[in-house]
């Protein structure tokens, strides 16, 4: 019988980091993937045209400086370079001018005087509270939730009315934006960004998450050579360290005696023990309705988990362009740069904008203007084209299954190709030099079939269980499902339905790694950098402590 | 970045070479162009989610003669095969159909069907030649070619000897005409060159491979979840052996100081050094006149790598995603047929490769196209979701064309993939639209666009011919992976025995690396 110390399902990036962590503290781990390719969202393939490639899932990276596995693993040693924009995060406007925000917190507070001087102010001032408080908000992504305790979210409420001034606890995030910028599209900008991150924006209560994105709001970076080369330098690590990465590993069971996982069986009959931990990475359904029986979980608990709600704010269509030459902006005479923007909001001008966008998806209706999230990737990463040549990926939110019906399977082929063209319209009205002639090939990608590459991504949601109030921080997947460490003894959860969300971050495996480690004693093996977010979060625990939560 | 070997290319050869010499101790890197390494070990979902698509290479015939295999212990990295027990299928016009076995009685009993006659001859070529093919052809693959008159010398002093040497001076095509009466089973010989060999029925010299084929001592094998298993089964074994790979890490220059490679540079800037040696595993032209610079060859070496002839035919690719298998009509006559590993249509009689091929030379898209179709699926299901399937068909055909040269090809690829199926469904009629979920097709020139070391879309990295092979390959001198520049290897399939995912070239590479360091092998 083959048996490792932990067993890890899902090589996506949660389940490589995690292998890689455990690895180097010499235990013995296995990452078992069912697809060809590890990496999961980590993708990148020449979908158009031999030589282009294309971000098929992440793309836009926002959160490496302080990526844990970067920090602790080496991983540039290892080959691993991200490209960080100055002009991070733009939108051309149709009157012809632009708002760029820049790595440079001064030239964006230029940018957005040239809209509203108030707001400029208001950035300036925002962007400080957040700065002076960003070893808390990543603490509280970076740890295990600290949850159940009426006083552990009374104590979030009182630091949010301390750091802004205003209670905004049960805020929405368009409630939060439009209590501090009054431009209409400095909101609309800064809604993008978060609504980008794939959460319903008008989800009350949820302005935590707000200040948090704020805080990134211009650290996107891109992965060189393609996102699932990040893919290949984590592998490489894992193997490097003494772990073991297999593909074309579908895991159909977790074995449970006694009440306890004590291994995996995979859809071949290879049979693979544990002897401290399972962790999947996948999706509650899967992990709990699919590999384990009813009868291993506790009483109401399968119930809980049908409850999980995917697919809501983080489904996408994504387009993905082959172009001949790079766009040329209109905006470009207003400021030049947005012609070098990274993340483009393009079409979203106001808030209402986007909330009609929100509106047409609750009635599962395809938005009927396309408005859109766009990266030229190869702007600043020529590799990922033939010389001269250029790649776009165009993303669209949309219902998963448009009309009627739940599948969206025939719905999509239908409508997917005019759909495209309705998407690549939108950037051309702004880049009016993207005429037909100059896009070489294209490739349109349905939630449908994102559902189907990546199952973990239910419906198409790319958090694999939505994001909302419902199902965030100790709540998260949802109440009754436990969060990291799972009601089955031995098996843990380690990815994106997990605490804090879905997206390349690596939040969910390295908070399953501190459960793991105070479960098996690992703390000490585990040699972790000290991170800028520690003593914040020592602090958080100490005064939860102190007012009588048990962690 | 510093390191004892630089290898050039992470192709299958690139690989290998580089997985023996980190086993042998040394520091070894790869730096590959592209994001994904192993070359022609390329697996795509090219159509739909799920559905696999190998691109380039896919009929494995060197997998139980690879050293490779044990001595990486490439299995336990992932690497898992399987043979199919019906290798070729030829789907005739007139409705019947011949297949190739495994198994060599129903390989007589099919071909005895058409000709009892050659049934006997075949059976008698392969009692004549099997364990010949077995015990020395094939194996040696796996070393430095010997002095021409070696063979000559071992040979010529029997009336066996002299049979063979006989044979082998001639063409595939009248090896085949002079020993098989029936042109189908003359077709189901020759079918057998072009894929996966990359030898056309009329190259002179190579009539030995009659006898390779017919005593089926290489047979083809299918890797399990597609060809890039086996490409990520090499990244383990090179990992865990202590080397490293660099992806998307283009090498735009191999440093030459005072005669002696000591180095690469990358497109990014970087420089790096190698200690010990620098082996290119992509193809003679890039190699010298890329990466060196002419500037760096004698005149006459020069001139010899200009002169290397390069793959006289490509392939065209039509992947498909369906809903069922091919379906073929002449299953009625031979239901082996539906589960051939390879099946060949309009490749009827010798007069249909010589039409083929005299239109490939004249820059012509055969018309009709005549393909090497396979539906991988019906051997392992893994490659589809569920209850579906994928397939492709391969047309060889030329890089230029006559008209439009190769970019014509992206005028009329789509149309000549539709006629590409035409030709399928006229003996498969389930080939239908309705069957078909999804469909990519991959010309010559894209071939060209993703593998660079496949020049001009030729898959073996140069022209299998009699005298660009064995010692000559690529040229005299070169074989064993020497070059003319101290320090510089070839490890890729310009050396012998050429393209196809055989596992020798970076092997023979890696041993000539290692004598020239004093370094014993560890194999």
């Amino acid at each position: 019988m083959e048996t490792h110390d932990v067993v890890i399902i899902g090589a996506g990036h949660n389940g490589l980091s995690l292998g890689c962590y455990l690895a180097r503290a010499g235990l013995d781990v296995v990452v078992l993937e069912r697809r060809a390719e590890f990496g999961g969202g980590l993708s990148t393939e020449e979908v158009t045209i031999p030589g282009f490639y294309h971000n098929l899932h992440s793309n836009f990276h926002g959160a490496m400086p302080f990526f844990p596995p970067y920090m602790d693993l080496d991983l540039e040693d290892h080959g691993a370079t991200y490209i960080h924009p100055d002009a991070n995060i733009g939108m051309p406007l149709r009157d012809g001018r632009a708002l760029v925000l820049y790595v440079d917190e001064l030239r964006s507070y230029e940018e957005i005087a040239k809209f509203s001087k108030k707001d400029a102010e208001a950035w300036l001032e925002t962007r400080g509270v957040i700065a002076t408080h960003v070893e808390e908000i990543l603490a509280s992504g970076y740890s295990p939730p600290v949850g159940g305790a009426d006083v552990a979210e009374q104590m979030v409420r009182e630091q949010l009315l301390e750091w802004f001034g205003a209670d905004i606890a049960d805020m929405s995030a368009v409630e939060f934006v439009k209590s501090r910028f009054e431009n209409p599209h400095v909101q609309a900008l800064i809604l993008f960004h978060m609504a980008v991150g794939g959460w319903d924006v008008r989800e009350p209560k949820l302005a935590t998450l707000a200040t948090a994105f704020l805080g990134y709001i211009t650290n996107w970076q891109l992965c060189r050579g393609g996102s699932h080369h990040l893919a290949h330098v984590l592998g490489t690590v894992l193997l490097k360290s003494g772990g073991d990465l297999r593909e074309h590993s579908d895991v159909a069971r977790i074995r449970v005696r006694e009440g306890r996982a004590v291994g995996v069986t995979l859809a071949d009959g290879t049979e693979i023990d544990a002897r401290m931990a399972v962790v999947s990475t996948v999706d509650p359904h899967q992990t709990f309705l699919r590999m384990l029986d009813e009868g291993d979980l506790p009483d109401g608990m399968a119930d809980g988990v049908r409850a999980i709600r995917y697919g809501h704010g983080d489904v996408l269509f994504g387009v993905h362009v082959a172009l001949d030459e790079a766009p040329r902006f209109t905006a470009a005479k207003f400021n030049p740069d947005i012609d070098r923007t990274f993340n483009l909001n393009i079409g979203y001008e106001t808030p209402e904008d986007l909330l009609e966008h929100y509106e047409e998806i609750d009635r599962n209706e395809l938005p009927k203007t396309p408005r859109l999230e766009v990266g030229f990737n190869t702007l600043f990463d020529p590799s990922q084209a033939p010389e001269g040549k250029h790649t776009a990926v165009l993303w669209q939110f949309v219902p998963f299954a448009p009309g009627k019906g739940d599948g969206g399977a025939a719905v999509w082929d239908e409508l997917k190709k005019e759909y495209a063209e309705r998407c690549i319209e939108t950037v051309r009205e702004y880049a009016p030099n993207l005429t037909p002639d100059k896009v070489l090939g294209v490739y349109a990608y349905t939630p449908h079939d994102i559902a189907r590459k990546m199952v973990n991504m239910r419906r198409g949601g790319f958090h694999c269980a939505a994001v909302l109030e419902s199902q965030v921080f100790h709540r998260r997947p949802v109440e009754a499902v436990g969060g990291l460490r799972t009601p089955v003894e031995g098996l843990y959860m380690g990815g994106a339905s997990v605490h804090p969300h879905g997206g390349i971050i690596a939040g969910p495996s390295y908070n399953c790694l501190q459960v793991l480690a105070d479960d098996f004693d690992l703390w000490d093996r585990l040699k972790l950098k000290k991170k800028i977010w520690d003593d914040a979060r020592d602090e958080i625990r100490a005064r939860l402590r102190a007012a009588g939560v048990r962690l | 970045m510093t390191y004892d070997v630089v290898i050039v290319g992470g192709g299958h050869n690139g690989l290998i070479c580089a997985a023996y010499l980190a086993k042998a101790g040394l520091e070894v890197c790869v730096f590959e162009r592209r994001l994904e390494v192993g070359g022609g070990l390329s697996t795509e979902e090219a159509t739909l989610p799920g559905f696999q698509h190998n691109y380039h290479s896919v009929f494995h015939d060197a997998v139980e003669h690879m050293p490779a295999m044990e001595d990486l212990e490439l299995e336990s990295h992932g690497a898992e095969y399987v043979r199919p027990d019906v290798q070729v299928g030829l789907a005739l016009r007139d409705g019947r159909a011949l297949t190739v076995h495994a198994d060599r009685e129903r390989t007589l009993a099919s071909l005895g069907r058409f000709s009892a006659n050659d049934a006997a001859a075949w059976a008698r070529m392969d009692d004549d030649y099997h364990e010949f093919m077995e015990t020395l052809v094939v194996p040696a693959l796996y070393s430095a070619p010997p002095k021409p008159s070696e063979p000559l010398m071992a040979l010529e002093g029997t009336p066996e000897g002299m049979r063979y040497l006989r044979l082998s001076r001639s063409s595939p095509a009248d090896v085949t005409r002079e020993t098989f009466e029936h042109e189908a089973v003359r077709a189901a010989v020759l079918f057998q060159l072009a894929v996966p060999r990359g030898v056309v029925t009329d190259y002179a010299g190579l009539g030995m491979l009659v006898p390779l084929v017919v005593s089926q001592v290489e047979l083809s094998h299918l890797a399990k979840g597609g060809s890039h298993a086996v490409a990520h089964a090499l990244w383990r074994a090179l990992l865990r052996a202590g080397g490293t790979v660099r992806g998307t890490r283009e090498v735009t220059r191999i440093v030459v100081e005072n005669g002696r490679a000591v180095g690469v540079d990358l497109a990014s800037g970087e420089r790096v050094v190698a200690r010990k040696a620098v082996v290119s595993a992509v193809d003679l032209p890039q190699t010298f006149l890329r990466l060196v610079g002419e500037q760096h060859l004698s005149p006459e070496v020069a001139r010899a790598v200009r002169s290397f002839k390069l793959d006289e035919f490509s392939l065209f690719g039509v992947h498909l995603a369906l809903r069922e298998p091919p379906r073929y009509a002449a299953a009625a006559d031979d239901p082996d047929l539906d589960r051939a590993f390879k099946v060949g249509i309009g490749f009827d009689s010798v007069d249909d490769f010589d039409s083929m091929w005299a239109q490939i030379r004249r820059g012509e898209p055969p018309d009709p196209p005549r393909l090497y179709a396979c539906c991988p699926t019906v051997h392992d299901p893994t490659q589809a979701p569920e209850g579906h399937h994928t397939a492709f068909c391969w047309a060889p055909a030329p890089y230029a064309l006559r008209d439009g040269g190769a970019e014509g090809w992206d005028r009329i690829a789509a149309e000549y993939a539709d006629r590409c199926m035409e030709a399928w469904r006229a003996v498969a009629p389930n080939m239908t639209a309705d069957n078909v979920l999804a469909r990519r097709v991959l010309s010559p020139l894209d071939v060209y666009r993703k593998m660079t070391s496949m020049p001009f879309g030729g898959v073996f990295h140069g022209r299998m011919t009699f005298d660009q092979l064995e010692g000559f390959r690529p040229l005299p001198g070169m074989a064993d992976g020497h070059t003319p520049i101290a320090g510089l290897y070839l490890g890729g399939a310009a050396l012998h025995p050429g393209g196809g995912i055989l596992g020798a070239c970076g092997y023979i590479a890696a041993g000539t690396v290692l004598a020239d360091l004093g370094v014993e092998a560890w194999w």
